[in-house]
């Protein structure tokens, strides 16, 4: 019974948090403040669902904030010098990319242990993006480029149109594809899958390139969301929430369990929490026993699930 | 017995007499400070509004709360909405967030203070480029924005409330010169700067040169960037010392870290008092070292003054009044070692680290 419940629990604990709070907290449950959540968690929803390819392979990549304020930063910095707003995009992106797949050629064919790797991938895009910027944000981009991502399409703004977007393919990509098998068999047991023909490296390289590529995702919206770029975007706390989200979602640190779409149903999870201690008007202190809590309970429930080798 | 009685009655009574003369007392003297101060604050911000209304919800949000400063500038915003709406019949209610210096999360943090249509939202911008961002959604809701202690870079706010850092630095700088000049010293002088995202450390940084440019009192040696981190003010310091040694002066953005700065100055062996040491703000650490003779000038960064102020532009604005993006810059007051015990108002008395 707890293994059939088990990959449906994050959807059943944001549906139960959802009504518990609409009763309870005034002002919650209303369309103006769910589009606000949503708007919140588009940029740690992206970053989650990078985190989660990389969890389901079997691998952990620490270094997504950071690579995201990188990305962000050239991408700002060559709109600030004038250049086009979809050339800059596309820096963001490639950028992303470039550092997923140094960090998954180590990985893969170096054979170096991914905390590593992406940690001091972490520390080198920090220092790079501490240096470019000299610590003073990148402001002054281009309006066409800012009114463009901060647009609503009818009343929903387009940064949710693009995760609703993103979610729905990654998730068809993931349950239907031949890649989408691949990556499951290769978090679950990458010796065996080996024997079974998988291309374990390619696999593995792939996950990381496509967890840098949500990073430059992640970056093109939220630079348009702060209407500038710098190096804090890239704050060590974010890694956390992103593994938080991940893991709140069903996505196991051990390999092999969960989906993208779970990781953004923890992103949205998260961002509920913080949204709801602020409409509660909670003091400082208890948001951070409470924070510090949400850690604990993300780290029983995934050694719960390991308990359960759900 | 009887006559002991009445003894202990006699002392009883006198005690409730002494008790109570000594309660009014404090009373009319808390008062007569507060009215002084809110006579020199609206000097400043200008006087009351009109058409003030009964209730005015104020949301805040702070860039982090690690520091003692934040929390002062806070307790005195509610102390002083208290008086001011007994005053005037108003009341205040506070929503207060913090996003724990990340940038992207005060600007979530201000989404919720707009979805919870607070009638004026007051914020200290972790990142004075970011916050422009958040200016530009409340202006979207129609809700006013006051900017606190930190100015936006890319978007006009409805009104700004901070100090004068520019003014703050000039007014430190220009005393050193004298100091300098009366004990005749040639200064070679390490500069411990703020974070470069901060207009405030900017401002003081710009200060500090223009009268070392004017007047060649000092020629600064080496810039130390510290983005406001104390393990950074420990560190540059102590690499600073070590290749500049013949620096006698030190000009420090803040002395919250003052006791990083002294702990390298004396791990370099130097005597603290040999060397000339301008800091700016009497944060608490400051303060005492100032009264030690450590530090031999700066300028206060008024926490109670700023605070008061945004109390009446958050009046003014919750009032209907357009201020177009008007800023009301608190000046500081020059402090030395002479002076530090007669200054009234000074937060760092009432705080600690």
């Amino acid at each position: 019974m707890i293994k059939k419940i088990f990959p449906y629990l994050s959807i059943l604990l944001l549906a139960l948090l959802c009504i518990f709070l609409a009763v309870f907290v005034p002002g919650f449950f209303t369309i103006r403040n769910f589009i606000n959540i949503f708007k919140q968690s588009s940029a740690l929803s992206l970053m989650a669902i990078g985190m989660s390819i990389v969890l389901i392979g079997g691998g952990i990549d620490l270094s997504i904030p950071a690579t995201m304020a990188l990305s962000g930063i050239l991408g700002a910095m060559y709109m600030r010098g004038g250049g086009n707003p979809i050339i800059a995009v596309l820096i963001m992106l490639a950028v992303g990319i470039c550092i997923g797949m140094i960090n998954g050629y180590a990985i893969s064919y170096l054979k170096m242990i991914p905390f590593v790797v992406t940690l001091s991938m972490m520390y080198i895009a920090t220092g790079a993006s501490t240096w470019l910027t000299k610590e003073v944000s990148i402001y002054g981009l281009s309006s066409s480029y800012i009114n463009v991502l901060l647009s609503k399409v009818w009343f929903i703004p387009l940064s949710v149109l693009i995760l609703l977007l993103i979610t729905a393919f990654i998730t068809v990509m993931t349950r239907r594809s031949v890649f989408g098998k691949w990556l499951y068999a290769v978090g679950i047991d990458p010796e065996s899958s080996r024997y079974m023909g998988i291309p374990k490296h390619q696999i593995i390289f792939a996950t990381y390139a496509f967890s840098g590529l949500f990073a430059g995702i992640a970056a093109v919206i939220i630079v348009a969301r702060l209407m500038s770029a710098s190096a804090t975007m890239g704050n060590i706390d974010i890694v956390l929430n992103v593994i938080g989200a991940a893991v709140i979602g069903g996505v196991s640190i051990y390999g092999g369990v969960g989906s993208p779409l779970g990781a953004v149903i923890g992103a949205l999870i998260i961002t509920i929490i913080g949204n709801v201690m602020n409409l509660m008007n909670m003091s400082y202190y208890t948001t951070l026993i409470v924070r510090g809590s949400i850690i604990v309970v993300i780290i029983a429930l995934d050694s719960f699930r390991c308990r359960l080798s759900i | 017995m009887k006559g002991k009685i009445k003894n202990i009655r006699m002392f009883m009574v006198l005690l409730f007499v002494f008790v109570l003369a000594f309660n009014l007392c404090g009373v009319f003297t808390v008062e007569a400070v507060t009215k002084d101060a809110v006579r020199l604050i609206r000097e400043v911000t200008g006087e009351l509004p009109e058409n003030l209304p009964d209730k005015i919800v104020v949301g805040v949000s702070w860039n982090e709360k690690l520091h003692s400063m934040i929390q002062a500038w806070q307790d005195y915003m509610i102390q002083y909405s208290k008086e001011y709406g007994q005053e005037n019949a108003v009341e205040f209610e506070w929503i207060i967030n913090v996003a724990d210096g990340d940038p992207a999360r005060q600007h979530s943090n201000i989404e919720d203070l707009i979805v919870q249509d607070v009638d004026v939202i007051v914020a200290r911008a972790q990142d004075a480029a970011a916050i422009g961002a958040s200016i530009r959604a409340a202006q979207e809701a129609s809700i006013p924005f006051l900017t606190f202690d930190r100015q936006s870079a890319t978007m006009k706010p409805d009104a700004h409330v901070g100090a004068n850092s520019y003014s703050q630095g000039l007014s430190t700088a220009r005393a050193l010169v004298e100091i300098l000049k009366n004990n005749g010293i040639k200064g070679k002088a390490i500069e411990v700067m703020g974070d470069l995202r901060d207009i405030n450390a900017v401002n003081r940084s710009k200060g500090w040169h223009e009268v070392e440019k004017e007047t060649g009192a000092w020629e600064t040696v080496i810039q130390v960037p510290t983005e406001w981190k104390p393990t950074k003010f420990k560190t540059g310091t102590t690499n600073a010392l070590e290749a500049h040694p013949e620096a006698n002066v030190m000009f420090l953005a803040s002395d919250f870290c003052w006791s990083a700065v002294e702990e390298a100055l004396k791990e370099d062996g130097r005597d603290i008092k040999e060397m000339w040491i301008a800091t700016q703000d009497l944060n608490p650490q400051g303060y005492e070292a100032m009264k030690k003779g450590y530090i031999d000038v700066g300028t206060t960064y008024d926490c109670y003054f700023h605070s008061l102020a945004a109390v009446e532009i958050i009046a003014k604005l919750a009032a209907g009044e357009e201020l177009n993006g008007k800023n009301f810059l608190v000046p500081g007051r020059l402090a030395t070692p002479d002076n530090i015990d007669e200054l009234e108002y000074m937060w760092a008395r009432d705080y600690e680290d």
